[in-house]
């Protein structure tokens, strides 16, 4: 599979920059930038609108190695090292419009808990496997997706697809162990109807099918390692990696249909466009696939929609975006029973319910304003607000876990032109506000390490304050009539040092061991976290 | 080509319908009621009932727990259960003229998951006093080591008894799993037996091997210092008054201080020592009413597992032990005999379980739980003691330190 994915991307390459030949000057990074904000339908889920607000041919390719580091994140996250490789392109196929990327990724992590299983640990999915034990991950990721759109067909549709396949693997290196695998396909048929000049309306189809399937095992087969089967909000089933009664082979059987509708109004010099989608997604739970027994079932509902506006000035262009959605969801358990039936011998359902339930709202609004110029823009300068709201209900015994958050962000950059070269320098700087959240717990291990070390430590991160400083310079040297290597750096520094609750955000004085208990503030350092990138490419 | 991309979708389509089908009409879970009434109809009409009994709704995968009380005519209405699968323990007592009687019954792994359903719990009644299984050490030690198994057997009663021709094994399936057997017997009645894998048998002729209220016996797979030979191990076994020495091999020695048990079913015993599993088997001590014939064997549907079938009313005491939490629900021991199971939860630890204290009496002699639920009357210790508790050692032991 991998040789194929890697002939598909050189494929793409070349055929992007074939068609680029002889037929542009440099690439900037702020001409990506301010074409990608004007794409309005690029930016939603219907492909066939690329031909009404198509993207410009570009190619680029780098190479980039990202690092975060810190205390200051949930507990299965861990720190994390990776290397990744990204190539992207748009271009015409004759009078249709198709755009590629693909990324490879190469993740060390380490300092990981409590997630002995999972690829992604997400928290839609309630139903995995965690151990107490301090660990490090390898993980390999591929992602393409690639985007096409018909020219306008009798002055009044356009047809268009978006397709993504991924595959990713890793393996969780200190017992309990486990190597995983992970592939998904998703294909997105959509339709556009021009109705005259000015406006257009899009329909789009989603249907995502995706598979992962993971091995717990232990190293040492003689010392048998303890496990929890999570079930949601804390709750879980005793586990065991390892021997002959240690768990067997967790896989999750994913899929999701969903649908959008686009309206796109184009004016002589703004332009607005609304999208409302929704889907529903149902991910099956599995141990042992020779004799399946269901751990559980997770059923989302998604709703969402947002609205871009951008005005394009001469001097200036300004876009707002908002953007929202709302996600309902269900974790289904199984009563079950073995059918011990000599021919048979298999786990027969005799009840299902809704467990759990896991509510997300979130929304965004965001403004860019763009000071043009023949590279793309000169300088930008932009706001956002972004509101999250989380709850996590365990229905019976009744446990909850919330969080609602409101960050705000200011940001601009500016572009330095030196001949043709070009130094793209970026800041910004945001505050996350907590309007609220806490833990409740009334299960059944109320002193255990999952409810204390896992659920606690992860609801205070998410409910404290941070402020978030960043800074992002991206410079640009001409090699060629059509090209340009790039060389770019991003550092994010995010840092709490806030008290809720008696729980204290801090780590100790050697940075080491973090802490969620009260301590006296000689004892302790702020709560940090670093995410920095740095990579070097080309555009073409 | 086109046509082979429509069966694919066609086929996605169809996985992906049912996928969404199974999830339609789930409802949210809710509370449900359940009543319980209690009888007695194995008791004898002679001995006394309690005033009324204990009844536990017990969710081994929700680890969620009722508790109510029957009224005299030994019924009971609970309220509070979360749908599942339940195990239903009812316990009793009563003391009449100078005993205590004890009631028990169970239900394992029923399905509540509808309101107002009502349960009948059977209970029996058992005078104090029989041997039980007091301290199981099978998990063995750091190493790998797991010679160093041994079972305690205690008299926990106000009598003496004679432990002459009790025997002692492990059932099938050896260890807990989701496999399970049909057993076909000759009285096509399976379910009034267990089914032995193996079985060893004290000697004596009967008033050989007495054990006081208030003592144990030992019964070591090999009586052996297994501290002074591996230091990982917990246990000195030199002093057990029996050992399951397999006669004709040299690999393990014979302690000639210890008894000799008697090999009686050998068909789960293999090579140079009794080894059963270190995750945990489930075993039954009984005293035959027959001599064992182990020229006969049944065997299960489908299987060519082998196994002495034992009629359950002649078991005495019988303990379930399993690998760890989530394999009670897949316990080997009819529930007439243990309507639990306790575990270690991992190999080579030198752990074992043993049974809780229930009281002390004046005169110092231990009563222990035995309310034929093991995961009611067993603790995991983290390490093996022989006789502990400092519970009393047969006078005729003269070899133990």
């Amino acid at each position: 599979m991998k040789k194929y994915i890697i002939i598909s991307v050189i494929a793409l390459s070349a055929i992007f920059n074939a068609q680029a030949q002889g037929s542009k000057t440099i690439t900037y990074p702020t001409a990506l930038e301010i074409n990608q904000a004007q794409a309005l339908w690029f930016n939603t889920s219907n492909a066939a609108g690329m031909i009404v607000t198509p993207l410009n041919n570009y190619n680029t390719l780098s190479v980039g190695y990202n690092v975060k580091n810190g205390e200051y994140r949930l507990q299965q996250e861990g720190n994390q090292q990776a290397l990744k490789i990204n190539t992207s392109g748009a271009t015409n196929l004759g009078k249709a419009r198709l755009w590629g990327e693909f990324t490879y990724q190469n993740i060390t992590e380490t300092d990981t808990r409590y997630n002995t299983t999972m690829l992604d640990v997400v928290p839609d999915m309630p139903y995995f496997v965690g151990d107490p034990n301090i660990s490090y991950w390898k993980k390999q990721s591929y992602n393409m997706s690639v985007k096409a759109a018909s020219p306008v067909l009798w002055d009044l549709v356009a047809f268009g697809a978006s397709a993504n396949y991924f595959t990713k693997n890793g393996a969780k290196q200190i017992d309990p162990r486990s190597e995983s695998f992970k592939y998904g396909i998703s294909v997105e048929p959509a339709v556009v109807f021009t109705l005259g000049t000015k406006h257009s309306i899009g329909l789009t189809f989603l249907y995502l099918n995706s598979f992962e399937r993971t091995v717990p095992v232990n190293s040492n087969n003689q010392q048998d390692q303890i496990a929890y089967i999570m079930r949601g909000v804390g709750n879980y089933t005793d586990g065991v990696v390892g021997s002959l009664s240690g768990m067997g082979t967790f896989y999750y059987k994913t899929n999701k249909i969903g649908t959008s509708l686009q309206y796109n109004f184009n004016g002589d010099r703004s332009a607005l466009l609304a999208e409302v989608k929704s889907s529903f997604q149902v991910v099956d739970v599995f141990q042992t696939p020779t004799k399946p027994r269901r751990m559980g079932t997770t059923a989302q509902m998604l709703m969402g929609g947002n609205i871009q506006y951008i005005n394009n000035g001469d001097d200036f262009t300004s876009k707002v975006t908002l953007d929202g959605y709302h996600k309902n969801n269900n974790g289904i358990e199984y009563i079950q029973e073995i059918d011990a039936t000599y021919e048979v011998q298999q786990w027969v359902t005799i009840a299902k319910f809704i467990r759990s339930r896991y509510v997300f709202n979130a929304a965004t609004l965001k403004f860019d304003l763009y000071r043009n110029s023949d590279e793309g823009y000169d300088w930008m300068a932009g706001a956002q607000g972004i509101f999250s709201d989380r709850t996590d209900e365990y229905i019976l015994p009744h446990s909850t876990f919330t969080a609602k958050n409101v960050y705000g962000e200011l940001f601009g950059k500016k572009n330095i032109m030196a001949g043709d070269n070009s130094v793209l320098i970026g800041i910004n700087a945001g505050y996350n506000f907590n309007l609220g959240g806490g833990y409740d717990y009334n299960g059944a291990e109320p002193t255990s390490k999952v409810v204390k070390d896992l659920y606690e430590r992860d609801n205070a991160i998410l409910c404290a304050n941070y402020y978030q400083v960043g800074l992002d310079i991206k410079a640009s040297f001409p090699i060629g009539k059509s090209t340009a290597l790039y060389i770019a750096g991003n550092c994010q520094y995010l840092r709490s040092n806030d008290t809720m609750n008696d729980n204290l955000y801090a780590c100790d004085n050697d940075g080491s061991n973090f802490r969620w208990e009260y301590k006296t503030a000689d004892l302790r350092n702020p709560s940090q976290r670093v995410i920095a990138t740095i990579s070097i490419g080309f555009t073409f | 080509m086109r046509k082979y991309i429509l069966l694919v979708l066609i086929l996605l389509t169809a996985v992906s319908c049912e996928q969404f089908k199974d999830i339609q009409n789930v409802d949210a879970i809710a509370q449900i009621g359940a009543n319980v009434s209690v009888t007695t109809t194995t008791v004898a009409a002679d001995v006394p009932r309690p005033d009324s009994y204990v009844v536990k709704f017990t969710n081994y995968d929700d680890k969620y727990e009722v508790s109510s009380k029957t009224d005299a005519n030994g019924k009971v209405a609970v309220n509070d259960i979360i749908p599942g699968k339940y195990t239903v323990t009812v316990s009793g007592e009563i003391a009449y003229k100078g005993f205590t009687y004890y009631y028990s019954g169970s239900l394992t792994n029923i399905n509540i998951i509808e309101s107002g359903k009502s349960y009948n719990v059977d209970v029996v009644a058992s005078k104090a006093g029989s041997l039980i299984l007091k301290e199981i050490y099978f998990n063995g030690a750091s190493g790998y080591y797991f010679k160093d198994q041994f079972y305690e057997i205690y008299n926990n009663g106000d009598e003496v008894q004679y432990v002459d021709k009790l025997c002692i094994g492990n059932i099938l399936p050896t260890t807990a799993s989701t496999t399970t057997y049909e057993w076909i017997v000759p009285d096509g009645h399976p379910e009034n037996y267990i089914y032995m894998a193996s079985v060893w048998q004290v000697p004596g002729d009967g008033n050989d091997y007495p054990v006081k209220p208030g003592e144990s016996i030992i019964i070591a797979q090999g009586a052996q210092n297994h501290h002074a030979l591996r230091p990982a191990s917990p246990v000195d076994l030199s002093g057990a008054e029996f050992e399951t020495f397999i006669v004709n091999q040299t690999v393990n020695p014979d302690n000639p201080n210890s008894i000799n048990m008697d090999l009686r079913v050998d068909f789960n015993v293999f090579g140079t020592q009794w080894l059963v599993t270190v995750f945990g088997g489930a075993y039954a001590i009984f005293i035959p009413e027959e001599t064992i014939d182990n020229t006969t064997w049944v065997t299960p549907k489908g299987s060519s597992s082998k196994a002495k079938e034992v009629l359950i009313e002649t078991v005495i005491d019988a303990v379930e032990i399993v690998n760890n939490a989530t394999k009670i629900t897949q316990k080997r021991m009819p529930t007439s005999l243990d309507a639990g199971a306790t575990y270690t939860g991992a190999t080579y630890t030198g752990k074992s379980v043993s049974r809780r204290i229930r009281e002390v009496k004046e005169d110092g002699r231990i009563i222990y739980w035995d309310t034929n639920n093991s995961t009611e009357d067993f603790q995991v210790n983290p390490q093996a003691v022989v006789r502990r508790d400092g519970v009393g050692v047969p006078s005729w032991n003269t070899w133990a330190k």
